[in-house]
């Protein structure tokens, strides 16, 4: 095993006209490792998903898997490559096809990709389908005869079957009953030990991020502001964007800090300098003017903020 | 029907005890119990039939002349009584819908599969989207009538340029509701699922876009089925149509007008089958879209 990160994306941009989706995004995965990416609606996280699997376009920036630049890939070389890189969706009634059975939903990735016989591929689905807790008689059934949850473990089913080394989740527990969130995200970290999968999982939920993640990066208005292990970030965030989120979390640390105020500003007009000043609590005149660089503060945690500078020089 | 069980919430159940949501009715349930659905299919049913069985039911030469046998009413030697040249109406009847219908068949599959394929490109693939929707813009300002007018006066009238001249014209309704179509599944999540397990582009088209629009696409069908077969109709009755050899009900129209006072059942025989065909079809249509419709499937 080489010591190369199975995912290392670097300066990932992404503009849709006028709007700046995705701004400098840089990361980068261990082998077997799940990173998380949090942040309000709007922020960028699925579209840095969409970018990571060339799904969406990059305008700038590159993406490394498995050693080679996705980025420079042709669409058949990219369309081949997708066998090692699958994606969980957040709604699981819209990324199931309501006309292919269980079978073929399970079997098509499989087929497309070239792996095996078909008698193997029913062999896969069937073990799939054993390690979702599903039984047999799912093959023959259609995606309308299931529930909310049982259609996401089957789209993470899906996932698995061409045995891929990166999976992509975006949000795959916000569309269903907080009592099934639950089944799936321990279902997705047992299967995950189990195949040594890497991820890159994506939530605006704090405590599913927690739950699954172990290293964490903050996106604001297409950036990243923080980043860093879960423990770190959970325990200490230095950014004050990421104070505030965890503080409006339901549950621990409410009203100990300040609350977010308004809603994310447009990327459209993203504010000078420093892009969460609008609504950041200790902004000061510094902010507006320069935009504050990514600056290391130990114990692998980062941060983009001003005021770790002074309390620097202070 | 809970999924979820009491003991353990958090962790899923050891498997065969899982119960799955029960299904709605299938398509075939509701076309069944759909009653004017089922009345048009009978219809077409025996209308299909009796041009299929024509030479069996009516085994006499429609086109046999026999003048002494002029303006027959109808009754139990003729059943649809006689023309103006002595010829069986009830044969001409029957022999004339295995073209119009034959017509309308061949017309519906051509003009449909070219605006299937055309259409699905052209929703999926936008730049050609541009190029190819300023063509069937074109192509809608042309009136339909002036086209085959001018298809006949070229190839001369026959049964090819009928059903070519018909093609072409009911080509762009068509397509157009295909590309709309396609144009709102292409932005379906499923697609982008699709993509992102790699599938490759002929396979999304045909597992995944075509089946999602088979529905508009069959009730069209029904449509221009019936559009065609009134097309066929109104080319002969004008004379730009498959040529006096041939029968059809258009033709056996033309001729009949002459005589409406005199023997009104000349023209009420083929007229009454024009009729009943189209009226089918379009019920057809109507309840068709009605069954396929998710949203109203739910109601019933």
């Amino acid at each position: 095993m080489t010591s190369e990160p199975m995912l290392a994306v670097s300066g990932l941009s992404k503009s849709f006209k006028a709007v700046k989706a995705v701004r400098d995004v840089t990361f980068s995965i261990p082998r077997g490792k799940t990173f998380g990416l949090v942040g309000e609606s709007g922020s960028g996280k699925s579209t840095t998903a969409r970018l990571v699997l060339r799904l969406v376009e990059p305008t700038d920036g590159t993406i490394r898997f498995r050693g080679r630049d996705l980025a420079g890939l042709s669409p058949g070389d990219l369309r081949r490559e997708r066998r090692h890189m699958q994606m969980i969706f957040q709604d699981p009634f819209g990324s199931l096809n309501p006309r292919m059975s269980i079978r073929d939903t399970l079997t098509e990735p499989q087929l497309v990709h070239g792996i095996g016989s078909p008698a193997e591929h029913l062999r896969t689905a069937e073990r799939l389908l054993a390690e979702i807790s599903m039984p047999r008689t799912a093959l023959d059934r259609y995606p309308h005869e299931f529930s909310g949850g049982q259609r996401q473990r089957i789209a993470i089913a899906r996932a698995l079957s061409t045995n891929p080394e990166l999976i992509v989740a975006d949000e795959p527990v916000s569309a269903l009953d907080v009592s099934v969130q639950a089944q799936v995200l321990n279902l997705l970290r047992d299967l995950q030990d189990k195949h040594g999968t890497t991820m890159l999982f994506i939530s605006h939920d704090l405590r599913v991020v927690q739950f699954m993640c172990d290293e964490i990066a903050v996106m604001y208005l297409g950036e990243i502001v923080e980043q860093g292990p879960r423990e770190h970030i959970y325990g200490a965030p230095a950014h004050p964007y990421t104070q505030a989120l965890l503080a409006s979390a339901p549950g621990k640390g409410a009203g100990k800090r300040a609350r977010l105020k308004g809603e994310i500003p447009s990327a459209h007009a993203v504010p000078s300098g420093c892009a969460f000043r609008t609504r950041c609590p200790s902004a000061f005149e510094r902010c507006a003017i320069e935009k504050p660089l990514m600056r290391d503060i130990g114990n692998g945690q980062k941060a983009a903020c001003h005021l770790l500078d002074e309390a620097k020089a202070a | 029907m809970s999924i979820i069980q009491a003991t353990s919430p958090d962790r899923l159940p050891g498997g065969d005890e899982e119960s799955f949501v029960t299904t709605n009715k299938t398509v075939w349930q509701r076309l069944l119990t759909n009653p004017t659905a089922m009345t048009s299919v009978v219809m077409l049913v025996v209308l299909g039939l009796s041009a299929i069985l024509a030479p069996v039911l009516a085994p006499g030469n429609p086109l046999k002349v026999s003048p002494a046998d002029r303006f027959i009413a109808p009754g139990a030697e003729h059943f649809f009584g006689t023309d103006n040249l002595g010829r069986d109406m009830f044969d001409m009847v029957l022999h004339g819908g295995r073209t119009s219908l034959f017509v309308g068949l061949v017309v519906t599959v051509i003009s449909m599969s070219i605006a299937v394929a055309l259409g699905a490109i052209s929703g999926f693939y936008r730049h050609v989207d541009v190029v190819l929707m300023r063509l069937v813009d074109g192509l809608m300002a042309f009136p339909g009538i002036v086209l085959a007018t001018a298809a006949a006066g070229i190839l001369g009238p026959s049964m090819t340029t009928v059903i070519t001249a018909l093609s072409i014209v009911l080509i762009a309704p068509s397509l157009r509701i295909v590309r709309g179509q396609v144009l709102v599944v292409r932005e379906l999540q499923m697609i982008e699922a699709a993509r992102s397990v790699g599938v490759p582009t002929l396979r999304l088209f045909t597992r995944y876009i075509l089946p999602a629009v088979s529905s508009p696409i069959l009730v069209q069908a029904s449509f221009i089925f019936s559009a065609a077969v009134l097309g066929e109709a109104g080319l002969s009755f004008i004379g730009v149509g498959i040529g006096p050899k041939e029968l059809s009900w258009g033709n056996a129209l033309t001729e009949a007008r002459n005589y409406i006072a005199q023997a009104p059942w000349i023209v009420l025989f083929p007229g009454l089958a024009l009729m009943l065909t189209i009226l089918a079809l379009n019920l057809l249509g109507d309840s068709l879209r009605d069954i396929l419709d998710p949203r109203l499937a739910r109601r019933r």
